[in-house]
Parts: C-alpha cells; sequence; structure tokens
C-alpha cells in the first residue's frame, strides 16, 4: 500500500515537470504547425545551462530556471529569424533543420562538455507525508513547473497579445485582416516555446542526471505527452503529463525500469487508436 | 481620388487565374456589389485587395498609393477590413474576444467604444458577449464576423457573402446594418450571390465571369429590367452587358 501511495505521489510531482516539459512544444505546435524536433536540444541547453552557471557562479538552480528561459528564449528566436520563417512552404525542409539542429548542440555538448554525465547539486533534505519520504527539491521542481504553466496558461487567456496567440492556432487569415502581425506573434510562440522548453531542462537538471545525448529521451516523452494530451490542446497535455508520469513510474517500480518506453509507446499507441484527438478530444488529428 | 482602387489586378491559385486585368475603383461613402456566377473570382477579388492572395500582376492602390507590396496585416491597419465567405471566426475564443481582437490596435477606451458601437448594430451581441463563438448560431456568427471586422473602425468594409446559409430574417438584420455604416462615412465593398439584395443597396455594381469584368456601372439597367442582368451574369450576352 505504501509503495501504491509512493507511486502516485512521486507521478504528481514528476507529472508537474512533464507538464513544463511539453508546454513549450505544445504552444509552437499549435501557433506556428511546426513540429519542433530541436525540442531535446532546447531543453537540454537548458539543463547545461544550469548546471554551467551554477558550477561558475554558484548560483541557486531554481533562480537559474529564470535564467535558463531566457537564454534558449534567444536561441530559439535566433533559430526562429535566421532559418525557421524562411521555411514555411517546405515543411520537410524545416524538419531536417531542426533535426540537424539537435544533432549539432549535442556534437557541440560533447565536444565542449564531455561525456561525463552531469548532475547539478542540490539537497534540501526528505518530508514525510505519513510514511512516504518526499525531496524537497522535488516538491520545489513541481511547484516551479506548475507555477510557469500557470503563468503561461494566464497570459495566453488574460492578456490581450495571448488571446492573439491562440486566436492564431484559430485560424491565421482571420487574425492578419484584423491587422495583426502574425509573424510577430509566431516569433514570440517560438520564443516563448524555447524558452519553456529550456526552464524545463533547468528544472530537470536538479532531478536526473544528464549528458549532451539526453535530449532525445526528454524530447520523447514530450512528444509522447503531446500525443496523449492531444496536439496544441494544453489542457489536455496537463492531463498527459500525469497520466504519462503514472505510467513510466508504476512501470519502474512495479515491472521494470527498461519497459518504460515500451510502456510509453503502447499508451501512445492506445490512445491514438481510441482517442486520436487526445485524452480530451479536443487536439487537433 | 478614389479610396481603394485596382488597376488591371490578376490573381490566382496554382496554375489557376482566377482574376484577371480587373480594374475598379471604390469611392468613398458608397457601396459596390460584386456578383457573378460561382467561379467567378469575385471572392479571389476581395482576397487579392486584401492580400490574402497575392498579386501576379496590377496594383492596389489606397488613397492613390499601392499598397500591393504589402502583406495582409499592414493593408488592414490602412484601414481595409474583410468579412471572409464561412465568418472565419476564432472557436477557442468568446464572442468578447472575438471583438476585441478586431481592435487590438486600439486602446482599452477605444475599444469598449467600438464594442457599444456594434452593440448598437447588432443588439443581439449584447446577450452572447461571454458564449464561446464555437456555439454560436450562423447569424449569430455573421454578426460578430462582422462586429469584429467594424472594430477596427475600417474607412473600407469588405464583405464576402454575408447571406451565406442564413435564414432570411438574419440576412435583413445584416443588410439593415449596411446603409448605417456608409452614413458612418465608411466604403462597402460587398460580394454577394443574392442579386436582388445587392440591387436594392449598390451604389455601383460589378458583374464578374470567369475572372473578367462583364459589367461596370451603376445597375440601373437591371433594377429596370432584371433579365438583362440574367444574361449579362451568365456571361452571354457581353457586348451588350459590358460597360
Amino acid at each position: 500500500m505504501d509503495t501504491l501511495a509512493n507511486v502516485i505521489v512521486s507521478s504528481i510531482l514528476l507529472g508537474g515537470v512533464y507538464f513544463i516539459l511539453s508546454l513549450g512544444l505544445n504552444i509552437i505546435l499549435g501557433v506556428l504547425d511546426i513540429v519542433n524536433f530541436a525540442h531535446g536540444a532546447l531543453i537540454i541547453l537548458g539543463a547545461y545551462s544550469t548546471f554551467l552557471i551554477n558550477r561558475a557562479l554558484h548560483w541557486d538552480p531554481f533562480i537559474l530556471v529564470l535564467v535558463d528561459m531566457v537564454v534558449v528564449g534567444v536561441i530559439g528566436a535566433v533559430l526562429y529569424l535566421c532559418y525557421l520563417r524562411f521555411t514555411v512552404n517546405s515543411p520537410l525542409v524545416r524538419m531536417f533543420a531542426l533535426i540537424g539542429f539537435n544533432s549539432v548542440v549535442a556534437a557541440l555538448l560533447l565536444i565542449f562538455m564531455g561525456s561525463d554525465y552531469r548532475t547539478v547539486p542540490i539537497d534540501l533534505g526528505t518530508w514525510y507525508l505519513g510514511p512516504i519520504p518526499i525531496r524537497v527539491t522535488q516538491v520545489i521542481a513541481f511547484a516551479f513547473a506548475i507555477a510557469l504553466g500557470v503563468i503561461t496558461i494566464v497570459l495566453l487567456n488574460r492578456t490581450k497579445v495571448g488571446k492573439a496567440v491562440k486566436a492564431v492556432t484559430d485560424d491565421r487569415t482571420s487574425v492578419q485582416l484584423a491587422g495583426i502581425n502574425d509573424r510577430r506573434l509566431s516569433l514570440l510562440a517560438f520564443t516563448v516555446g524555447a524558452g519553456l522548453a529550456g526552464a524545463a531542462g533547468g528544472i530537470i537538471s536538479t532531478y536526473v542526471t544528464f549528458g549532451s545525448e539526453s535530449g532525445l529521451a526528454f524530447a520523447i516523452i514530450a512528444f509522447a505527452i503531446v500525443i496523449v494530451g492531444g496536439l496544441g490542446d494544453i489542457w489536455g497535455g496537463a492531463v498527459a503529463s500525469l497520466l504519462v508520469a503514472l505510467v513510466l513510474t508504476g512501470v519502474t517500480v512495479y515491472l521494470s525500469s527498461a519497459l518504460t518506453n515500451t510502456a510509453l509507446f503502447l499508451l501512445v499507441l492506445f490512445v491514438l487508436l481510441v482517442r486520436p484527438r487526445g485524452i480530451l478530444g479536443r487536439g487537433r488529428v | 481620388m478614389s479610396l481603394l482602387s485596382s488597376v488591371a489586378v490578376s490573381a490566382g491559385y496554382g496554375d489557376l487565374v482566377a482574376i484577371d486585368n480587373i480594374t475598379i475603383d471604390v469611392e468613398e461613402n458608397s457601396l459596390l456589389g460584386v456578383i457573378g456566377p460561382n467561379g467567378a473570382g469575385k471572392s479571389t477579388f476581395l482576397r487579392a485587395l486584401t492580400g490574402v492572395v497575392p498579386l501576379r500582376g496590377g496594383q492596389v492602390l489606397w488613397q492613390g498609393t499601392d499598397i500591393g507590396h504589402l502583406p495582409a496585416d499592414a493593408r488592414a491597419r490602412k484601414g481595409i477590413s474583410m468579412v471572409q465567405e464561412g465568418r472565419r471566426l476564432f472557436p477557442s475564443l468568446t464572442v468578447r474576444d472575438n471583438l476585441e481582437l478586431g481592435g487590438f490596435h486600439a486602446s482599452r477606451q477605444e475599444r469598449a467604444e467600438r464594442m457599444t458601437e456594434v452593440v448598437d448594430l447588432f443588439p443581439a451581441l449584447g446577450g452572447i458577449m461571454d458564449r464561446s463563438a464555437s456555439v454560436l448560431s450562423g447569424g449569430e456568427q455573421q454578426m460578430v464576423a462582422l462586429g469584429r471586422a467594424l472594430m477596427a473602425r475600417p474607412q473600407c468594409l469588405l464583405v464576402d457573402e454575408p447571406s451565406l446559409g442564413l435564414a432570411p430574417l438574419i440576412v435583413d438584420e445584416i443588410y439593415e446594418a449596411l446603409p448605417t455604416l456608409i452614413e458612418r462615412g465608411m466604403s462597402v465593398v460587398l460580394v454577394e450571390q443574392e442579386v436582388d439584395r445587392v440591387l436594392e443597396v449598390a451604389d455601383s455594381l460589378v458583374v464578374l465571369h470567369e475572372g473578367r469584368i462583364v459589367y461596370l456601372g451603376d445597375g440601373s439597367e437591371f433594377r429596370e429590367n432584371p433579365d438583362s442582368l440574367a444574361a449579362v451574369y451568365l456571361g452571354h450576352a457581353l457586348d451588350e452587358g459590358a460597360a
């Protein structure tokens, strides 16, 4: 019974982190119709940003999440301005460019950071929820992730620019005809999406060890969440994050950690068969 | 000087030339009706004026200045608004949000004033402001689409088939609003399948057939002799019908 309770609590905490892991991917997909194959690279850049600045300046890793957001957001903006905006009519070219960006980032990290797996040293002790031990770091990571997610959703739903970004996902031509510069909104969406990926990387760096090639593993989880939640459906993504965390944690605890990716793909396949528009039925096909 | 002019405008999709050599002036405080059979190029003409479809030739002049190279959003900011066929609302947003995005560049106070004007024009919108645009009836959608375009306080409003799929009573309500817009100093370009309704409200009339102008005038001939319109409309008597 304690084990089950432990799995549930761990899954909730991990689900919050997974939500922020997938949120940027979802926004970019929804607004720009871009499947961001560079998402893993952006996440891992955030993780390394936290690691390097923390090692050099000893800043608090959770403060650095905000720095990661800016750093990776700027990288995303440069990627969009210098390349992606010219590939609107060439999705295949764009896909290869984004995969190429992943490879370049992984190669550069390997050259400059080596093949060692890294971790951001942070230990704030352990709380106990009855018999269930909870690392304080995980609670703070969860709180940061949820706060960032809530702020993003509030900005999308409550501000004029946020509503315009949502409107682009509905009908880009109507946005243009309303006199709104949709190109700036696209840049903003990609920058925010990249920034959120960077923030997710920073948060994850306090959670697990990572290396130059780890971006792919994080990206697979993020893609699975977006598919399970429904393409472009942010609330669906939130529910899917919890579900994916529950499945991965449950499989690790009750079966074997070697089966986590298998379980993830089975979950994705099941949802695609039963709920092709995502778990809440509101995503794109 | 005309408010909006197309000078020898051509546009199309892929290999298809949808409109060819269209030269039309839209005068201030007037309503220009654009009619023609399906596939005549009426909607493409509006989309070319707004920049949604790129020009293949010719010029679009706004108060004498060529704006043909500007993207659609920049043309809209100059004062050209368009209500697209099928309404094309933002279904993930409420009616209020849809309207407010129409006045995106206005101040909060200006938006509130314009919102009041829109509700005065279409009182039915007053009670559904917080309803999702995804659950509106066709008539409500059309009112929101018109209201959204008016929130930009355009000098020139382009409306594509406002009566399509709507009950006659709703269409009446929409057509009753058009003279009010002209009184407010606006020019309207109205693309419509319902010829009789256009003849009732238009100051000038264009008939398109297979992407070309086959009539340009004030439409008086057709009010007196509706049969002559049928011939021009179908592209049969081009010599007699063309101005």
